[in-house]
């Protein structure tokens, strides 16, 4: 889990730090004229979606996403563990149906392209497949830890 | 009954504790497998990535970015000497040094708790040696970070920017009076309590001493004025001017203060990365409870019962604050702007206020929702730093945020005054 965390954390990072070099050098060549670079708006887009879809995903395997814990912590016990059940599994079918469809959207736009570079726009859709899919990844590594860890704490029985 | 389902499903997730993108994504979701009427759900994937896809949006990891860096290269203990020698002679002067501390820092980062974080680590147990006390030093630090969204470049406002579809420069441009403003009431308030209790005076700073202090913090006093002037001026986009921040807090850190290591930067871009996804994951997701909003025309429907009950802007503008104040102390700020923002746009553009006033309103609102109860997370913050219960630091940051609230006041009711920079650079272009 660590290393699927520190590799997303990584991968995100340097694709941040590539956006910057794109926006230096689209606001270098506007304001100098020295360079002519028609690329950078949209080579900043892409790479920002695969920035956000992976960071989201590093995200999740620290429990990381924004959320409203004023209610379920004052929750007793008994009722706390329904809720975190119904939390993790509502979470996994969001992203199975975030992964399938979006897939099926990714393919949708495989013959459309950027303007200023040659690729396909479902590159851009599926940081969208990819991000789910890892999240997902990060979903079950994390009810995989809780459930080892209650199993050792209940002599098995999990 | 459908709109019930919406939005009853997505906060009975959000209660439960599921992650508010996870919360808005499932409710859409069983919105569409029981209403869809044939809408696909591949609506989802599609408005999550295209609402993301948006070049202004880029701002947001750029000034991210831009803050991460600047706290790296210790601009905040330069700009706290500077402020020291500035404001440290009045009663209560650390006080006043954590208020003008977060007004320079706003002009160059979007935050409050980066703001709080970085003010608060260096403050708080410096007033705690001097003998203030501890509660009220939370207080102040959370206050004051309240400013630092308002004053531009700000998160929060780039994002209504995008969902309201207004300029992003104008409403940067909207919060610089307000900000300001925010700073000088806060300041009155704690002059107040600082000569009733007696609170500790610093010795005047020399000629030579404020010199010095402003030369050592010169960079970073200068970082407002490139990004706020390259915004004024319209050289700049924002984006740009991300860029631009970005490019001279690397240039401050490695070529002048010295004190940026190339081992710093993979945790800084790290950090900034997740940090930012956090935030616009939840922007892609609002973008599908938007389009379904838009499509359900429940904007219509608010027109109509709210129009039913008054149709003066006055008082519409009297209830909308009055939700979005309940919205800021139940709800994460920005979570709270992207949901209800597509709601009450329709309503907004019938009754003729302006797009770019009401996100000031909206955004002030909601960093007033940080200091209050039960989701005040710079409550949380400061009185952890500075070891206090939140029950303490809720008394000390009462009259604070009466000071905030009054700012709200005028900032609501005079729209002269917030429009008066955009409209003047407007003009000048």
């Amino acid at each position: 889990m660590r290393r699927l965390q520190q590799s997303l954390e990584w991968s995100a990072g340097l694709l941040l730090c590539l956006m910057v070099i794109v926006g230096f050098l689209q606001v270098f060549g506007r304001y100098t004229g020295l360079i002519f670079v028609p690329w950078t708006e949209e080579a900043a887009r892409l790479l920002f979606l695969w920035v956000v879809w992976l960071g989201a995903a590093a995200a999740m395997t620290r429990a990381g996403h924004i959320r409203f814990d004023f209610v379920v912590d004052r929750l007793p016990a008994w009722l706390r563990r329904p809720c975190e059940v119904g939390v993790h599994a509502g979470t996994g079918v969001f992203l199975i149906v975030l992964a399938w469809y979006g897939y099926e959207v990714a393919q949708s736009q495989a013959n459309s392209s950027y303007l200023t570079f040659p690729l396909s726009i479902k590159y851009a859709y599926l940081s969208g497949v990819v991000g789910s899919l890892l999240m997902l990844l990060a979903l079950v590594g994390t009810v995989w830890v809780k459930w080892r860890r209650s199993a050792g704490e209940t002599g098995g029985r999990p | 009954m459908t709109l019930l389902v919406l939005f009853g499903s997505f906060f009975l997730f959000l209660v439960i504790g599921m992650p508010v993108v996870f919360s808005m994504g499932l409710s859409t979701v069983v919105f569409l497998l029981l209403f869809g009427q044939g809408l696909p759900l591949t609506v989802i994937p599609h408005q999550m990535v295209a609402g993301v896809d948006n070049f202004p949006l880029l701002a947001i990891p750029f000034f991210f970015l831009a803050g991460e860096l600047m706290n790296a290269v210790g601009i905040t203990q330069r700009l706290v000497a500077f402020a020291t020698a500035v404001v440290g002679h009045i009663r209560g002067g650390l006080a006043y040094v954590v208020i003008v501390t977060n007004v320079i820092m706003a002009g160059f980062s979007g935050t409050a708790l980066a703001d709080a974080s970085a003010t608060g680590s260096v403050l708080i147990p410096a007033m705690k040696r001097q003998g203030y006390g501890a509660d009220f030093a939370a207080a102040v630090t959370a206050a004051a970070a309240t400013i630092g969204p308002i004053i531009p470049p700000s998160i929060p406002m780039i994002i209504y920017a995008v969902v309201a579809e207004v300029s992003v420069g104008s409403l940067f441009l909207a919060g610089v009076i307000p900000g300001l403003l925010m700073g000088a009431y806060l300041f009155a308030v704690t002059y107040i309590i600082s000569r009733r209790r007696g609170y500790p005076v610093q010795l005047r700073s020399t000629w030579r001493e404020l010199v010095t202090a402003t030369r050592r913090a010169s960079w970073a006093l200068m970082a407002p004025v490139i990004i706020l002037g390259g915004i004024l001026t319209g050289v700049v986009t924002p984006t740009e001017a991300g860029v631009l921040a970005v490019v001279y807090s690397l240039v401050v850190g490695f070529g002048v203060h010295r004190e940026l290591k190339v081992r710093d930067l993979p945790g800084i871009f790290c950090r900034t990365a997740v940090g930012t996804a956090v935030i616009m994951i939840i922007v892609g997701a609002s973008g599908v409870m938007g389009w379904l909003v838009a499509n359900l025309r429940i904007g219509e429907a608010v027109v109509a019962g709210v129009t039913a009950l008054t149709q003066s802007p006055w008082m519409i503008l009297l209830l909308l604050n009055l939700f979005f104040l309940v919205v800021g102390c139940l709800m994460d700020p920005l979570a709270g702007m992207l949901i209800f923002i597509p709601v009450f746009m329709p309503l907004i553009k019938h009754v003729h206020i302006d797009p770019v006033h009401f996100g000031l309103v909206v955004v002030l609102n909601l960093m007033i929702g940080l200091l209050t109860p039960p989701v005040g997370y710079l409550l949380f913050m400061s009185a952890e730093m500075a070891g206090v219960s939140i029950d303490a630091v809720i008394r000390e940051v009462a009259p604070l945020l009466a000071a905030l609230l009054a700012v709200l006041a005028i900032s609501t009711y005079w729209p002269a005054m917030v429009m008066a920079i955009p409209n003047l650079f407007q003009s000048v272009r």
